[in-house]
């Protein structure tokens, strides 16, 4: 079975958009620090060695939020635990110390809101990216070190904008909808399993997938997949979002197609220094990461004929 | 090793076990795996699967929740596990195990003993 | 469309184009509620603890001379109150989840602000 599928072949690509290739070139020069969208809302992408370790996004909830809104740790437990930890010091080891998470559910927390916010990212992805230095932003609060390689995770946001797309449609239109529950849902007799309820709680006509996903504290991709699903029943309705009346001031900027080959890497041509200011690391890190690429075109038939 | 990929490898302990992969019942992302990863079922279709039967378990007037699943072919038994969460989306711990090699009950029993601890 | 309505209509846009912008109101500056696009809080009584927030920074701004005020950021563990004045007689005050980017959240504000100024016949400075 492969390994981490850190030497990936690149060009499984369909497309190479300029994430794409910013992040090929990161994992190539194996990048300590952040990739910042500066035209964009907020992103920015964390990397040790080449290895993704956080991404910081409005549009998904991070792992903090996770752990915070779902209840699994609570507010004062979180702030004592901030503070024990201190500005640099290692949160994840304190909230496992404490007992507030155990150390495989924290690492699962991490690796889900890792995969969640690039799907995010990608659904909308910004088409400049500069490189900046780790100490440049937030400190993203959990991140996962070893890092996920990048390919890993853009194929697998990849794979779940496919599977939205034959069980729903266009994932970045589901994304600006805001569903609601419908009167079926509050019917005598109609039920619904928890997780499925507390979305429809959620279902108010004014909250995007997204900000159900901070409500609740689960992963965007997932509450999305919950939402076919109770659109199939007749539960909610996901009403299509017409675009804003006033044009937002600072939308992402958009790169003419025309100047796009400046900024897109040719495929497997040796990508040129990024311009930046940070010095790059030497070794990679020791250690597996926790994650490892599972090939899914390897897997076999269930059950097997 | 971290201490989830630690935890998924244990699975391979039992006797007869092929190999074994942590999932996440909702999104189908992969956690983790050990073992001869080609012979684990498609993870889309495990969570399917599993999403469908809790789906008509609840309308039916079940009660409870889904705990494990066995599917036996000829060659291999597919058990999946629910994975006990404090909170948070389930997550299926799904093994293959040599039908020669494995007494059933046992196996099941282990992986749910497997599935429990599983995110310590 | 009734000015009440105008002035709901362009919270309900604000909302909608900043992400992670959960409830809009506005209020006068003493604090009473003019118009709200909200759920599941009490805007009343958002919109008094806004004009507290926001009277209390423009007197620790002017004590200490570090010229006028733009804003107040209450930053909480899972979200954000904001309270921009909007001229010298009405508030707009925005609360949003852990998501909200405050950065791009004060351009957003500006343009609603200048729009909302004009539906209360507000004189901004």
């Amino acid at each position: 079975m492969s390994g981490s599928g850190a030497d990936r072949d690149w060009s499984a690509f369909s497309s190479t958009t300029a994430l794409e290739g910013v992040l090929r070139q990161a994992h190539y020069e194996r990048f300590t620090g952040r990739l910042a969208a500066p035209g964009s809302v907020g992103v920015e992408i964390c990397l040790v060695d080449g290895l993704v370790t956080a991404i910081l996004t409005p549009a998904a909830p991070g792992p903090d939020s996770v752990l915070l809104r779902s209840g699994r740790v609570s507010q004062v437990e979180w702030s004592r635990a901030v503070d024990t930890a201190g500005e640099h010091g290692r949160l994840d080891e304190t909230l496992v110390s404490r007992s507030l998470v155990h150390g495989g559910e924290l690492d699962v927390v991490r690796i889900s809101a890792l995969f969640d916010a690039m799907f995010a990212v990608c659904l909308d992805a910004p088409e400049d990216w500069e490189a900046q230095p780790p100490e440049s932003g937030i400190e993203p609060p959990l991140p996962l070190v070893p890092g996920i390689p990048p390919a890993l995770l853009l194929t697998e946001a990849d794979r779940r904008s496919t599977t939205l797309s034959r069980r729903w449609g266009s994932p970045a239109q589901l994304a600006r909808t805001r569903p609601h529950v419908t009167a079926k849902a509050t019917q005598a007799g109609t039920s619904a399993i928890e997780r499925h309820r507390e979305i429809l709680l959620c279902a108010n006509g004014r909250r995007t997938p997204r900000d159900i996903a901070f409500v609740l504290g689960r992963g965007v991709y997932a509450v999305m997949t919950d939402l076919g699903r109770l659109e199939n029943r007749g539960m909610v309705q996901i009403k299509e979002q017409a675009a804003p009346a006033t044009l937002p001031s600072v939308a992402p900027r958009r790169i003419e197609a025309a100047s796009q080959a400046t900024t897109v890497l040719p495929e497997h041509a040796v990508p040129e220094q990024l311009p930046r200011r940070v010095q790059q690391t030497a070794a990679r890190a020791e250690g597996m990461t926790p994650y490892q690429g599972f090939d899914r075109t390897r897997a076999g038939d269930y059950p097997p004929s | 090793m971290s201490d989830l990929a630690a935890s998924i490898s244990r699975v391979l302990d039992g006797e007869g076990i092929l190999a074994s992969m942590l999932v996440d019942a909702t999104t189908s992302l992969v956690y983790g795996f050990a073992g001869e990863g080609a012979l684990l079922p498609d993870p889309d279709e495990s969570t399917e699967l599993v999403q469908l039967l809790v789906e008509s378990l609840h309308e039916a007037g079940g009660n409870g929740e889904l705990e494990s699943l066995i599917v036996t072919t000829s060659q291999c038994h597919y058990l999946t596990h629910v994975v006990p969460r404090h909170r948070g989306d389930d997550l299926l711990l799904v093994t293959v195990a040599d039908r020669a090699r494995t007494n059933l009950a046992l196996a099941d029993r282990a992986m749910a003993v497997q599935a429990g601890s599983v995110l310590a | 469309m009734s000015r009440q309505e105008d002035v709901v209509d362009e919270l309900r846009l604000l909302r909608e184009r900043t992400v992670g912008i959960t409830d809009c109101l506005v209020s006068t500056a003493d604090g009473m509620l003019v118009a709200a696009d909200s759920t599941g809080i009490q805007p009343e009584s958002v919109a008094a603890l806004g004009s507290v927030a926001l009277g209390l920074a423009k007197r620790t701004a002017a004590a200490v001379g570090l010229g006028s005020l733009r804003e107040v950021v209450t930053r909480c563990q899972s979200g954000y109150v904001v309270v921009y004045g909007i001229g010298e007689n009405a508030l707009l005050i925005l609360l949003g989840d852990e998501g909200l980017n405050t950065v791009s959240l004060h351009a957003q504000s500006r343009q609603s602000i200048e729009q909302l100024a004009k539906l209360l016949d507000i004189r901004l400075a």
